[in-house]
């Protein structure tokens, strides 16, 4: 640094605001924050199942009136560890952590969120994984507090997997 | 299943750090205000006019103007006061992002070299009813250990008695 010279100059923005979530998003957070529960829209002509939900099938310009329940449980479709701290307001947590997207078993697409209770290294496409809810539940989505790895043996028999075969890791469905 | 249900809403915040280059001239503008408290300007050798903030660039003549320190000065933080508001509108600082407190005077002061400068007219409790175009005012600089290279370095210009500076 040369004395009495300036190199760069500092700024900073910071705007605090209000994001309506509409009745699709909002019917969905309602019922995660009340009820703890997952709940996915369903096009009729495509039978996709969507989460997160969405009000008009994306393919088929549908408006999606049906609603459907997921389990907690599902598989990772993919994830990255994040290294970089560049925000506390942006960023769901300190660095690192790892985020994912996770389809939820009934659902044809993936739900990004952060991945908890599992070292980095043993990621893998294809987990499976299950939805940690928190206590005390605000209506956003950090009431699901993470996704953890499924423990061996802990898969109930009769789970919607029957329903809807788990992809092979590399598989092309898409989410 | 969803008429008449309650829309939620969701509280957010919108944070973006960002840094510029301040490039030779107006780093070196800001960096002597931190260093020595004073502005430093530059005269353009086209239209004798002073720059203020310097730049390489006249923008009335296109002349190129020498890097520092050839050609370049600093002012006396001495004028008089030509104009003034009293800004009542909460705004953003762009250096913080906070909410400036308000409300705040702000004036514009004919710097003695013949150039305009604007800046916070104080201190806070200054009786607005005794202000009038032509008061001489100077700059209040913060101590050393306080600058860091910004305009708010001065910490606003006050009042001073005709003939006192």
């Amino acid at each position: 640094m040369i004395e009495g010279l300036v190199e760069t100059v500092q700024g900073r923005l910071y705007v605090p605001y209000r994001n309506w979530l509409g009745k699709t998003a909002s019917l969905f957070f309602r019922e995660l924050r009340d009820r703890g529960r997952l709940m996915a829209t369903r096009c009729r002509k495509c039978e996709k199942v969507y989460m997160p939900p969405r009000s008009i099938c994306p393919e088929c310009f549908m408006e999606m009136d049906q609603w459907v329940e997921l389990p907690a449980t599902g598989t990772l479709l993919t994830y990255t560890v994040v290294h970089y701290s560049y925000s506390d307001y942006h960023q769901p947590r300190k660095a690192p952590y790892a985020l994912g997207i996770v389809r939820l078993d009934g659902a044809d697409t993936g739900l990004c969120h952060l991945l908890g209770e599992v070292d980095f290294g043993k990621l893998r496409v294809g987990m499976r994984v299950e939805a940690v809810l928190k206590e005390e539940r605000k209506g956003n989505i950090l009431d699901i507090a993470y996704f953890r790895p499924l423990r061996e043996g802990s898969e109930s028999t009769n789970s919607s997997d029957s329903l809807s075969p788990e992809p092979r890791a590399g598989d092309s469905r898409r989410g | 299943m969803m008429d008449e249900a309650e829309l939620l809403a969701q509280e957010r915040i919108l944070e973006v750090r960002f840094h510029w280059s301040a490039g030779p001239y107006l780093g070196r503008f800001l960096g002597m205000l931190k260093e020595e408290g004073r502005l430093w300007v530059v005269r353009c050798p086209g239209c004798k006019r002073i720059l203020m903030p310097p730049r390489i660039v006249c923008g009335i003549c296109y002349s190129e103007t020498p890097p520092f320190p050839k050609g370049w000065f600093p002012l006396s933080g001495r004028g008089r006061l030509l104009d003034w508001e009293r800004v009542m509108y909460p705004q953003m600082d762009p250096e913080t992002g906070t909410i400036r407190p308000e409300p705040y005077i702000h004036g514009t002061f004919a710097l003695d070299e013949g150039v305009l400068f604007t800046h916070y007219l104080g201190p806070e409790d200054l009786d607005e009813s005794t202000l009038r175009e032509g008061l001489r005012v100077e700059a209040v600089v913060k101590p050393k250990e306080e600058r860091v290279g910004k305009p708010t370095d001065i910490r606003y210009f006050k009042l001073v008695e005709e003939g006192d500076d």
